[in-house]
């Protein structure tokens, strides 16, 4: 669920009122006065806490006649820590941080156009197989011939960096016929 | 007036002690509410302490009147733009100034 800012949500729920608060609401529905009671708080400090619990979608509202019920939102607070703190790490915030990779090993590894060696490292070596494998079209099947012509523009060990494009699967092999994947 | 220094010290040391209680039983939110409060009273309670002292105490009522203004004016803003949190404290800054007012008056009744 990738609208729960886990971080509010924690800082939310550390606070023993408002725990106390979530505990009471675990067993039924309540309205403000009565959790007041329940709790030994005043009104307008279970009004405070339900406010907070409602902003971080840990529990909801609805109107029943006299009285503004609160309810636990169970979806929310049955998710288990770890799942939650997979959901910490914003995408975009990593998409941004491969990008700035991805670009520093092409500058490193490419110069003028030339890769000047095949990286050791697997995630590294993919990033180069994958900028060469650009010049490529998806879909088309090439005669060998014309796959090593293309490879030797970038780097002369073209037989290694062939049968790695392979097992990185970005080509399949049939006879010596290569299909960009 | 010493009865009215008194009660107000008091008032203060009661919200600081409460307020220190609060943050020790994981309620911070509680705790900076009686910090608040806290506060308050020590305000009346330099205000007036400065007064005295000055031989001025009868601009203590007025200075009383400002402060209500200026918080009740706070609260009308923090209503306006639908921020609860903000209107609660301004709330609460008023009922400690009521109190600290009352108790004023009532000291100023028995001199």
């Amino acid at each position: 669920m990738k609208d729960i800012d886990a971080v509010k949500l924690f800082k939310c729920l550390g606070d023993l009122s408002r725990l106390n608060i979530v505990s009471s609401l675990l067993k039924e529905d309540m309205y403000v006065e009565l959790l007041a009671q329940r709790l030994g708080l005043t009104s307008a400090t279970v009004s405070f806490h339900l406010k907070k619990l409602e902003e971080v979608g840990a529990v909801s509202s609805r109107r029943d006649q006299y009285y503004v019920m609160y309810t636990l939102n169970r979806a929310v607070l049955s998710k288990n820590i770890i799942e939650l703190i997979g959901e910490v790490a914003d995408d975009s915030d990593a998409q941004k941080r491969e990008a700035a990779y991805r670009e520093k090993v092409l500058s490193t590894f490419f110069v003028y156009g030339k890769l000047v060696s095949i990286p050791a490292q697997r995630k590294k070596k993919r990033i180069c197989l994958e900028r060469i494998a650009q010049d490529f079209t998806v879909g088309k099947t090439y005669d060998e011939a014309d796959v090593n012509e293309i490879i030797l523009k970038y780097h002369e060990d073209y037989c290694t960096i062939r049968r790695d494009m392979i097992s990185e699967k970005l080509f399949i092999r049939e006879g010596s016929k290569y299909t960009r994947i | 007036m010493e009865k009215y220094l008194l009660y107000l010290n008091e008032c203060k040391q009661k919200h600081l002690s409460l307020s220190h209680k609060l943050a020790a039983s994981e309620r911070s939110d509680e705790a900076k509410h009686e910090r608040i409060k806290a506060n308050i009273y020590d305000i009346c309670l330099t205000t007036f302490s400065a007064l005295k002292k000055a031989g001025r105490e009868s601009e203590y009522k007025n200075r009383l009147n400002s402060f209500r203004s200026a918080w009740e004016n706070s609260l009308e803003l923090a209503k306006a733009h639908n921020m609860t949190e903000k209107a609660m404290i301004e709330e609460m800054k008023l009922f400690a100034l009521s109190d600290a007012e009352k108790q004023f008056y009532l000291t100023e009744e028995k001199r």
